[in-house]
């Protein structure tokens, strides 16, 4: 028998399809916009530094002429905040209070139509600000990330991107493949992601030129160790107090996290530790 | 953060789970919503309702895949709070062109098509069956076209295609959709 529906019906059954085909279009949106972003400006690379030295040079002369307010020399640089939002749960249901309405403003020029605003002069600060937060450099969000990765071939392309030298084991426990990621952002933070055999992130190891905690995860677990490792400074592992999911530690003028899916003992912590550079 | 941390909080009822979730999908959900409301303020209001939603089903739901999974309650509760913007006459964005053009998937078979609801599961099924289908790229653009709402401008600059090939992508999905339908019986 011949069954009947609507254009409609249809639109609402669209919703409700398999997730990988959610995930795969999701995706796309992700690595295709990266990647692009990424080529075009490798394509456009001399033009943009011959601009950029132009306008370095006229800056310098405007400084030197004092044509220019001192706000105006200030760096541009236009950061995306994420919500600093305070929950209340009532009888389980969550009141959301989200403050910053001209931070929010400014995301949401971003998200949707993909062109930063220009920054304000004296929005500059905060939104220098901004960029440490969005990273989960001691920021209030604690479990930030950076969301604008670019994805590298291999561990040297990725060395040559962050402009220091990477050293990570070749797999870790379940891992059959690595990708290898690039943040740029205030902070350059590479990247090594371990997958399991369906293509799950099990172990996140990032470095990066800094002294700020860059797991994007500093209020994750319930339980956090400061261990003494030689040659390390401030290194803690972060668990349930008997096994851990996260560390990082500094050394030298380097800040490193290790991130787990399933979290290990703190002897097997330390042996990831160990292999990390 | 992976997902199933944030899953798990989820399940011991830990409040920050919202603000993990926030933080990692929070541009994702408001980039459906306004895809379907075209309005800042009411995709904020439906990212929030998504949170709120999820704080609601897990536990005991727990998703296989956390993305999908509010992907797919924004967009219902961006689809409900359009129909209630417009219950009265077709309104503007994506949404009516989006139904008009899912109308020439469905054959007109007047008074011989029953009334009788159809079969929510034996639907997916068919569109699962229809995707799976599809070539990669013709099914990224029939998604990024029927799930979040994006035009066809939108879908050309994302993908780097010209639009002609993404209308014509879309039709020939369209009409694959068609005579699937149709072999299943379904008519308008």
């Amino acid at each position: 028998m011949d069954k009947k529906i609507d254009a409609n019906r249809l639109l609402r059954a669209l919703g409700d399809v398999d997730d990988k085909y959610i995930d795969e279009s999701i995706g796309a949106e992700n690595s295709g916009r990266s990647r692009a972003v990424t080529t075009s400006l490798r394509k456009y690379s001399g033009i943009i530094g011959a601009v950029a030295a132009a306008l370095l040079l006229l800056a310098a002369g405007s400084a030197l002429f004092g044509i220019f307010g001192s706000n105006q020399s200030q760096t541009t640089a236009e950061g995306v905040r994420p919500h600093s939002g305070e929950v209340n749960t009532v009888d389980g249901e969550i009141s959301m209070y989200i403050d910053g309405q001209a931070e929010q403003a400014r995301e949401a020029n971003q998200s949707y139509s993909g062109v930063a605003p220009a920054a304000e002069p004296e929005a500059t600060e905060a939104a220098a600000e901004a960029v440490e937060d969005d990273l989960s450099l001691g920021g209030d969000s604690s479990c930030s990330s950076c969301e604008s990765m670019t994805e590298v071939s291999d561990i040297d392309a990725l060395s040559e991107m962050a402009g220091f030298d990477i050293t990570v084991p070749d797999s870790v426990s379940g891992s059959t493949s690595c990708e290898y990621y690039y943040c740029e952002s205030a902070v350059n933070i590479a990247e090594i992601r371990y997958l399991d055999e369906d293509g799950n992130v099990i172990c996140t190891v990032r470095k990066a030129l800094s002294d700020q905690n860059i797991s994007g995860c500093t209020e994750c677990f319930s339980v956090t160790h400061k261990i003494d490792v030689e040659g390390l400074d401030n290194v803690s592992i972060s668990g349930n107090g008997q096994t851990y999911g996260l560390a990082v530690w500094m050394q030298g003028d380097y800040s490193y996290s290790i991130l787990l899916d399933d979290m290990v003992t703190e002897q097997e912590m330390l042996d990831l530790i160990s292999q990390v550079n | 953060m992976e997902d199933q941390l944030i899953i798990d909080m989820y399940f011991a009822r830990d409040e920050q789970a919202i603000a993990c979730t926030r933080d990692k999908y929070g541009r994702l959900l408001r980039s459906i919503a306004y895809g379907i409301l075209k309005s800042h303020e009411d995709s904020e209001e439906c990212e929030n309702d998504t949170y709120l939603k999820t704080w609601n089903v897990i536990p005991p739901t727990r998703p296989s895949a956390l993305q999908a999974f509010l992907a797919k309650i924004t967009r219902n509760l961006s689809l409900d709070r359009y129909d209630q913007m417009h219950a009265a006459k077709r309104g503007a964005g994506e949404v009516p062109l989006m139904i008009e053009e899912l109308e020439e998937c469905i054959a007109d078979q007047g008074a011989a098509a029953t009334d009788d609801e159809t079969d929510d599961e034996e639907l997916k099924r068919i569109l699962n069956k229809f995707l799976e289908t599809l070539p990669a790229d013709a099914r990224k653009i029939f998604m990024r076209r029927y799930f979040f709402g994006d035009s066809v401008n939108e879908i050309a600059d994302r993908f780097g295609f010209g639009k002609s090939k993404v209308k014509m992508s879309l039709s020939r999905s369209r009409d694959s959709l068609s005579v699937l339908l149709k072999k299943e019986g379904y008519y308008g």
